[in-house]
């Protein structure tokens, strides 16, 4: 509490606090942030999350390209989108028989659906990086962390899993 | 000239939004103007965005739903991709850099992602008419937020509680102003793990992301240092927008041809604006943002409520 009282009476600022805040964390992150340790399980997530995202950009922007390129043969072509966009998602389902759930999966071999293995994939990252601090929590016995990280990693499973449906409203 | 740039930027911005809305009432306009629009209003946006340090997404459904064609459904799951792509890149660094705490992350995020599905569900299940009265009244608030509050740089607090002090809650930072680290604590855990709840049911319902809530709640009510509080936020919403984004993507509410350029400008921007933000001077931009919110909330409230101008 007193460190904390200190380092507030020292730091001075004339801009707003959060504008401080995010130039500061752009500096900090650039160059000094080998002065305060970092845990090894946060650094491995850190650096899961890194990879993993970028790979999922990249799957998303090449699958993407395919689909605007009107090649393997899209269910809906980007060119007719317009008639469907405005729909609401259920009208959409029922307009292009569209599947719901994982069933999509079954129609990767059509470039619009082969472009959600990109976002799928996204939403897959924190999983995998969750999946690492459950290993690590583990080794170092730390049980309500164990039981937290296991619990999110149910919590996000649960949620891909489309066992959560619902009728779209209007 | 940083600011003749965004004068210009502010003026390519509306002169896409007039073009873009006139021609949503024209259904001779070329399908790919709309992806190609969308992806230069998120590159304005996310520009945007960074400069006045708030999400993508908080800008990105309120005013892609008043301008562009698309539904709602498919714009809020736009939306949780769009904060979902950009948490995931900005994470790494700041949680390398211990500008984010995993074990402030953790508890905090199963509560939010949790209460984003049941969130998301709502949403889903929702008319637009409703939604959009809700969307604009939220966007309203928080345009209200954003003028009211006071954020603290680095808050005084009393005793951590108890579940803080269990779950050894706490860490420090390299303050780069005074060359010093910092050692940070919370306290009032249970309070906010219970506004967390709150915020993940918003953040699924209108896929907007959360940090304009997570950052005045870590901030001001757990006493996190200012700078903890935007990483730890900014690394958060990679966990609750994960569940969320799940719900519409199996409901079929994420339309690639919205979702990627959408996702792709809004990177694009956020990274031109962050290299600004070294030169611009933020707080006018920032009172920029709140127009722009206070804009596009009552835009979306007049929509939601049928009243025709």
């Amino acid at each position: 509490m007193s460190s904390q009282t200190t380092v507030l009476s020292s730091v001075k600022s004339a801009q707003s606090q959060e504008n401080i805040a995010q130039s500061d964390v752009q500096s900090n992150v650039q160059g000094n942030a080998q002065s305060v340790n970092v845990s090894p399980e946060q650094n491995r997530y850190a650096s899961i999350l890194l990879v993993c995202s970028w790979a999922g950009i990249v799957v998303m922007v090449v699958t993407f390209l395919l689909y605007m390129g009107g090649l393997f043969n899209p269910t809906v072509k980007a060119s007719d989108m317009p008639l469907y966009w405005g729909l609401s998602v259920h009208k959409y389902a029922l307009a292009t028989h569209a599947p719901s759930g994982w069933n999509w999966l079954s129609m990767v071999n059509h470039s619009d659906y082969l472009n959600l293995i990109g976002l799928a994939f996204l939403g897959s990252v924190s999983v995998l990086g969750y999946l690492s601090l459950f290993k690590d929590y583990l080794r170092k016995k730390d049980l309500p962390y164990v039981i937290m990280v296991g619990l999110e990693i149910i919590v996000i499973v649960l949620a891909a899993s489309g066992i959560f449906n619902i009728s779209a409203g209007g | 000239m940083i600011e003749n740039f965004f004068i210009q930027a502010s003026s390519v911005f509306t002169t896409t939004n007039v073009a873009v809305a006139q021609a949503a009432g024209t259904p001779g306009v070329p399908w790919w103007v709309w992806p190609l629009a969308l992806l230069i209003t998120t590159f304005l946006i996310g520009i945007v965005a960074a400069l006045a340090g708030v999400g993508g997404s908080v800008l990105f459904v309120p005013i892609v739903s008043s301008f562009f064609p698309f539904h709602l459904d498919f714009i809020r799951g736009s939306g949780l991709f769009v904060a979902l792509a950009c948490s995931l890149s900005a994470a790494p660094k700041l949680l390398k850099s211990n500008f984010a705490s995993l074990r402030l992350v953790i508890p905090l995020a199963l509560l939010a992602s949790a209460s984003s599905i049941g969130g998301a569900l709502l949403g889903l299940s929702l008319p637009q008419s409703i939604l959009k009265i809700l969307l604009g009244t939220l966007i309203t608030g928080i345009a209200v937020l954003f003028i009211f509050s006071k954020n603290s740089e680095i808050p005084k607090i009393g005793h951590p509680d108890a579940l803080a002090r269990y779950l050894n809650i706490g860490g420090a930072y390299f303050e780069a102003s005074t060359g010093k680290d910092v050692s940070w604590n919370v306290w009032r855990l249970p309070l906010a793990l219970v506004l967390f709840c709150g915020i993940g049911v918003i953040a699924g319902m209108f896929g907007i992301g959360a940090g304009w809530a997570n950052v005045p709640v870590l901030n001001l009510v757990m006493g996190a240092p200012l700078k903890i509080a935007v990483g730890t936020s900014m690394s958060l919403l990679a966990i609750t927008d994960t569940s969320a984004a799940w719900i519409y993507l199996n409901q079929g509410a994420v339309l690639s041809i919205i979702t990627v350029p959408s996702v792709l400008g809004i990177m694009a921007g956020s990274r031109v604006g962050v290299r600004l933000l070294r030169t611009t001077k933020p707080k006018s931009i920032r009172y920029i943002v709140i127009l722009m919110l206070l804009f596009a909330g009552l835009k979306s409230l007049i929509d939601g409520l049928g009243v025709k101008l």
